[in-house]
C-alpha cells in the first residue's frame, strides 16, 4: 500500500526530493511558447514562477 | 482554470472517481477527463497555483493515489489551463507518446538512493582520478546488481560527493527492494516511493 502523504516528511531530505519530483520532473504540456528567430525556434517554458518559487519552498516551514 | 496532474488510461474514465477518491490541490476532488485515448486527471483551481509546500504534496499525493488505481504519467507542478478544450488539445498532441509512456510505468513508482561516496585525496594525476570514476562506477553497477531483476529501469548520477540512483520498481515491490537495500555496504539513504515523474 503506497502512503497517503509523501513519505519521510520529517526529513529535509524527502522535503529537497519531493521539491526536485514535483517542480523539476514530469510532463510538461502547458506554459510553452515557441518563438522563432531567423528559422531557430527557440522555446519558453512559461514556468518561472516555479522555478523563481523553490528557495521560498525549501525555507518555509512545512 | 483547470490544473492537470498526469494522464491515466481512457477506460477509467467513469470509474475511477467513484472507486478511488483522489484529493488535490486545496482539497479538491480529482476528476478524469476523457481526451482520446487517454484520461488526463484534473481539478478546479480558481487562479494560477503558488507552489506551496501543501500543494507541492497534495500533487504528488494525487499522483501516488492514481499509481494505485492504475497507473499514471505524472506531470510537472503548474500544467493549468484555461478549459477543457485546451487541455484535451494539449494532450491530443502528444497522445502516442503519453500512451506509450503509460504502458511503461503503469503501476510503477520510482525510489531515490543516494549512497555516500569516499571523498578521498583530491585527484594527484589524470590516472588517479580515472580511477577514483571507476571505482565510483563499480559501486554503481554493484548496486544495480543488488537491485536485481526487480529493477525495470534505472537512472544514476554522481554528484555533490555522492551516487545518485532512480529506481523504476512496481508498486507492489517497493516495500521489499528498500529491505534489501539495508544490507548494501556504504549504507544508502533512500527516499520514496514517488511517482516515476523521472522516467517519462
Amino acid at each position: 500500500m503506497l502512503p497517503e502523504e509523501a513519505p519521510d516528511e520529517d526529513q529535509e531530505l524527502s522535503l529537497v526530493d519531493l521539491v526536485d519530483h514535483v517542480l523539476n520532473k514530469g510532463v510538461v504540456l502547458a506554459g510553452e511558447a515557441t518563438i522563432a528567430i531567423a528559422d531557430i525556434d527557440l522555446i519558453y517554458l512559461g514556468l518561472n514562477v516555479v522555478l523563481a518559487s523553490v528557495e521560498t519552498i525549501l525555507k518555509e516551514p512545512s | 482554470m483547470l490544473y492537470a496532474y498526469g494522464v491515466v488510461r481512457g477506460e477509467r474514465t467513469s470509474s475511477l472517481p467513484d472507486r478511488v477518491p483522489v484529493m488535490g490541490l486545496d482539497g479538491a476532488r480529482v476528476q478524469i477527463l476523457r481526451a482520446g485515448n487517454l484520461g488526463v486527471a484534473l481539478s478546479e483551481m480558481s487562479a494560477w497555483p503558488e507552489p506551496t509546500p501543501q500543494r507541492i504534496r497534495a500533487h504528488n499525493s494525487a499522483c501516488l493515489a492514481l499509481i494505485q488505481a492504475g497507473g499514471v504519467v505524472p506531470f510537472r507542478f503548474g500544467n493549468v489551463f484555461e478549459n477543457e478544450q485546451e487541455l484535451c488539445a494539449a494532450v491530443e498532441a502528444k497522445a502516442a507518446d503519453l500512451e506509450r509512456a503509460l504502458e511503461r510505468l503503469a503501476g510503477c513508482v520510482e525510489l531515490t538512493v543516494r549512497v555516500p561516496l569516499d571523498p578521498g585525496e583530491r585527484p594527484s594525476s589524470g590516472t588517479d582520478y580515472l580511477r577514483r570514476k571507476k571505482r565510483e562506477l563499480e559501486l554503481a553497477e554493484r548496486l544495480r546488481i543488488e537491485l536485481g531483476p526487480a529493477l525495470k529501469d534505472w537512472r544514476q548520477e554522481i554528484r555533490h560527493g555522492e551516487l545518485r540512483a532512480t529506481c523504476l520498481v512496481a508498486a507492489g515491490g517497493a516495500a521489499e527492494l528498500k529491505a534489501k537495500l539495508k544490507a548494501f555496504k556504504p549504507e544508502p539513504g533512500l527516499t520514496g516511493p514517488w511517482p516515476p515523474s523521472s522516467f517519462v
